[in-house]
């Protein structure tokens, strides 16, 4: 699910920093402007794992604050195509079920892609549809012909990453330098990035599921 | 002196440099947890980024839920299994989810080993399973190792594991790589 990638970027350390350690003070600031962001093309990014070199701190002239180059190490969110994760279903969407990490939902499945899929409107959720291994002589009637998994809120539930998307939804400029807060989204746009997932093979979907 | 825009500029390097498994990442937030409350034992006043706080405190809550392997796994139990797994030629992405998985059936191994079929036989991947099962033991579990059919007899070994120690301060869970 983790990576690390390598970035290069101009730090700026305040004057009111200058008491920390260098590599404190760079530490602390690219945690403060890279944690819970996504870097398009990279992945959502945790937090610092190293830094690998740093320049010389420059002063500018007009501002107290220091530049300096420096090469640095993240921790990276970005599972492969292909990787089995674990996750919960946070909610159902007339485009399929959403799922949550916790720190992460922009995950989707969808349900449009195939037929094993339907939903129920008495409870509002999609429902996978498994074969029923039991032979047909055994069914009480036609229902009996599929296995129904309910994709109820909150239950576990493991998928296959099978596509990522990236949206470039722009910036609104460097973070305010002067404290630690960083404004949150308000406005309903495309994720920046986003997981598309499937549950279409035997041991995938809800976890309580007994596969016998 | 006037600095190129482009210098300035926010460049990746790498964008896949390696790979780390879940209880790595834990154990990193973990140390960025203990440095942290030691800033704050230190100054009481400090305040720390909301972004970074959130997204610790998220993905730690993630990989210690009840379900993640990564909850009670330690470098040792990583190293160990690593070492059993080497006869099997498992590619890297197999075996890093084997650890953050821990498949405890046949089913759970073959949506993790591609074409799971042609490379081991059931014999094999019954071995494959024993063996993740007593090198990331789950505490309180019993490992069985099946010589035929499901149904464990009085040969097959059980091993259990009652107690383990999960409190950070009292292993190091640290990986060399953390600085």
């Amino acid at each position: 699910m983790f990576i690390l990638s390598v970035l290069k970027d101009t730090i700026h350390i305040q004057p009111y920093d200058f008491y920390k350690s260098k590599y404190d003070a760079l530490a602390d600031e690219i945690n403060r402007i890279y944690a819970n962001k996504v870097i398009q093309e990279v992945g959502l990014c945790i937090c610092l794992f190293d830094i690998l070199s740093a320049s010389e701190e420059i002063v500018h002239y007009g501002n107290g604050a220091s530049y300096a180059k420096v090469k640095f190490q993240l921790v990276v969110f970005r599972p492969f195509i292909g990787e089995i994760l674990e996750g919960k279903v946070s909610s159902n969407t007339p485009e399929g079920v959403k799922v949550t990490l916790g720190y992460f939902d922009d995950i989707l499945i969808p349900t449009n892609n195939d037929d094993g899929w339907r939903f129920d409107f008495g409870s509002q959720v999609w429902v996978r549809l498994w074969d029923n291994p039991l032979p047909e002589n055994l069914w009480k009637s036609a229902e009996d012909k599929y296995l129904y998994m309910y994709m109820d809120k909150d239950q576990s539930i493991k998928f296959r990453v099978i596509e990522e998307n990236f949206t470039d939804i722009g910036t609104k400029g460097p973070p305010p330098k002067r404290t630690g807060a960083v404004a949150g989204q308000k406005v309903p746009q495309p994720a920046p990035y986003e997981i598309v997932g499937s549950i279409a093979e035997v041991g995938l979907g809800l976890t309580s599921w007994a596969w016998d | 002196m006037t600095r190129h825009a482009s210098d300035l500029k926010m460049q990746i390097i790498e964008k896949r440099n390696a790979q780390l498994s879940n209880h790595e990442v834990l154990a990193l937030l973990r140390e960025l947890d203990e440095k942290q409350k030691e800033q704050v034992r230190i100054n009481p006043q400090i305040k720390f980024a909301e972004n970074l706080k959130t997204i610790q405190f998220e993905v730690i809550q993630n990989l210690t839920s009840l379900q993640s392997p990564a909850r009670t796994q330690t470098p040792e139990q990583i190293e160990s299994v690593l070492f059993e797994l080497k006869k099997y030629n498992l590619t890297k992405s197999e075996k890093l989810q084997i650890i953050n998985l821990r498949p405890q059936s046949i089913a759970e191994l073959e949506l993790i080993i591609e074409d799971c079929e042609d490379r081991f036989s059931t014999e094999t991947l019954r071995e494959m399973i024993y063996m993740i099962g007593v090198n990331l033991p789950i505490p309180g579990k019993v490992v069985r190792r099946l010589e035929s059919g499901n149904e464990p007899t009085e040969e097959d070994e059980v091993l259990t594991f009652i107690h383990y120690e999960t409190d950070p301060k009292k292993k190091n869970i640290l990986s060399e790589n953390v600085h």
